[in-house]
């Protein structure tokens, strides 16, 4: 657990102080175009820590940069899907009947349609920016969240502290938020670690079809897909954004294990 | 005999009623679980439920705080609380009551205790609840409590469950303090069940319903159980409905005795009169079911 807690939150950390402090540690403005010959597509060396691209700007300064986009991009959607997934699914799993019915046929709606596919329709809609990305992707990535909570919910609420909270008298908003979601939480955090994964990915996949963040604004995703015509001689440019992709998504999935075992306290003690 | 039970009836008679049950039908699709019943809780008695698994006691008071599983239908029937129906009263009304005006305990303290929540923080929902938590901020102890924001931090932490009136909610229990910050699966059955009557009679309550509180335990901890609702009862003149199955724990603790099967009232009065000269084959056949020292029989008689 220390070790996974340790380096996870290494990752993380230094991510979000890249993030934080972008304009510091870049160096160079990541936007600044040098065509002069011998900059473009350099590899990595002590001047360009990442290398150069095909336009001559240096990769860390966008790395770093780009570290902004997605991070905030996977936190506040996820932020948006986990509030609606877990309201929805609460709601829905603790009293069942009709309300139950709405929701579930809604969050079977929701799932019909294809979610990159609804993702870009609704950019087209509302125009690409990175803060339609973040809304677009919470909206239509709470349905699994939601269906999630319900089932951990359908259980829970038959279990006898739920009926004991109720014979003392503690209202309905209370036992499920209180007594009935912290029991919830370790499948669901571990569900929201993944989706800040897969979050960054939709918008790296939206910024590779040009749907989410503009073109010179470096992120992730389209540093990957920009890279991905060089793959054959710049290996820098796919293997430093892929890198970082797979360290913060495996990062976010070893603390959202030890967060799990955080909330529960019968499994701290059990293996190592 | 006669007399005496007689008696009983006439002295109950004069007496206040804290909940009333009349008529009471529940049912379940086409079958009946309980069918027409209707007794009274008298102020200050202990009165036992009495009956096999499956005739209806849990239901029955379950009913009393109308929390009925929802597959469950009530038919027919009135209950009084206070010469309310709370049948008729809304849902904020009946809420405030429950945990308040009428506690109950479950047969199981291994299932009923929240896994996630501290003892101290469960006890003080019930308190929450009703608007009657007073938290007093303690001391900190610990290495921590040398640097002024670490203390000042675990005060927030540790304070309010280390109330001064969690603390004496614990004692009326003969449990010690350290228990508040300690988790259900840290505790022993015994320990557990304690919890649950503390939380039970933390907003001071009238009524007591006591749903097998000792089944789950062992022996010699069942006596220290029945020991303890027996000297707060009396303390505090409660009321109680105690709902077991075992006529031992009746003799020990009831005023009357009140049997039910299939859903149905058989027989109610002092329990004396019950135990002693049943009406009823039904009750006759319950006694005749206690196991006795020397007893050579095979089979337990059948109904």
């Amino acid at each position: 657990m220390n070790f996974r807690i340790l380096f996870g939150s290494i990752i993380i950390a230094s991510m979000a102080l890249a993030a934080i402090f972008a304009p510091s540690i870049a160096g160079q403005d990541p936007l600044k175009t040098d065509l002069s010959g011998g900059e473009c597509l350099k590899a990595p060396s002590l001047k360009h820590l990442m290398g150069t691209d095909n336009l001559g700007r240096d990769v860390f300064s966008r790395m770093a940069y780009g570290t902004r986009v997605s991070l905030s991009v996977g936190f506040i959607a996820v932020f948006i899907s986990l509030i609606l997934g877990v309201v929805f699914g609460a709601v829905s799993g603790y009293f069942g009947g009709w309300v139950d019915n709405i929701i579930m046929r809604t969050v079977e709606i929701v799932y019909c349609f294809p979610t990159l596919f609804l993702i870009m329709i609704i950019i087209t809609f509302m125009g690409p920016s990175m803060i339609n990305v973040m809304i677009v992707i919470g909206l239509t990535s709470w349905p699994g969240l939601a269906r999630l909570v319900r089932a951990e919910f359908l259980s829970l609420r038959e279990r006898d502290f739920v009926l004991a909270a109720k014979v003392q008298g503690v209202s309905n908003l209370r036992i499920i938020f209180r007594h009935v979601l912290p029991n919830a939480l370790g499948p669901v955090f571990v569900s929201a670690t993944l989706s800040v994964g897969t979050a960054i990915l939709s918008e790296s996949s939206l910024s590779f079809l040009g749907l989410g963040v503009q073109i010179p604004t470096p992120s992730w995703g389209n540093i990957l897909s920009s890279g991905r015509n060089y793959m054959d001689y710049a290996w820098w440019l796919t293997l430093f954004p892929g890198m970082a992709i797979l360290l913060t998504v495996l990062s976010f999935n070893l603390i959202g294990e030890s967060l799990r075992e955080y909330f529960d306290p019968r499994l701290v003690g059990r293996g190592n | 005999m006669i007399r005496g039970w007689w008696e009983g009836v006439t002295r109950r008679m004069a007496e206040e009623i804290d909940v009333e049950i009349k008529h009471l039908t529940v049912q379940t699709g086409t079958k009946t679980v309980i069918n027409d019943v209707s007794f009274s809780l008298y102020k200050g008695e202990v009165l036992a439920l009495v009956g096999e698994s499956g005739s209806g006691k849990t239901m029955t008071a379950l009913s009393v705080l109308d929390l009925l599983p929802p597959e469950l239908e009530r038919v027919r029937g009135e209950i009084f609380f206070n010469g309310r129906n709370i049948f008729d009263m809304g849902r904020e009304e009946i809420r405030k009551i429950r945990g308040k005006e009428i506690s109950m305990v479950f047969q199981e303290p291994f299932t009923a205790l929240n896994p996630v929540m501290n003892i101290g923080t469960q006890l003080s929902e019930t308190l929450i609840a009703h608007g009657c938590f007073k938290p007093t901020p303690s001391k900190v102890h610990g290495p921590w409590s040398i640097v002024p924001a670490f203390a000042k931090a675990s005060e927030g932490r540790h304070g309010p469950i280390m109330s001064d009136q969690l603390k004496h909610l614990l004692s009326t229990v003969k449990l010690l303090d350290n228990v508040l910050t300690a988790y259900p699966h840290e505790l022993s059955g015994g320990m557990r069940q304690r919890v649950m009557i503390a939380m039970a009679l933390s907003c001071g309550p009238s009524v007591l319903i006591l749903d097998e509180p000792t089944t789950a335990l062992d022996v010699s901890i069942q006596k220290e159980i029945l020991d303890l609702i027996k000297n707060i009862q009396k303390e505090r003149a409660l009321s109680v409905l105690f709902i077991t199955h075992d006529l031992s724990i009746v003799n020990l603790i009831a005023d009357r005795v009140c049997v039910m099967r299939q859903g149905k009232l058989i027989e109610i009065g002092m329990k004396e009169k019950v135990l002693n000269a049943p009406e009823h084959e039904y009750t006759k056949m319950l006694l005749g079911c206690i196991p006795r020292l020397g007893d050579t029989r095979e089979r337990l008689p059948c109904f």
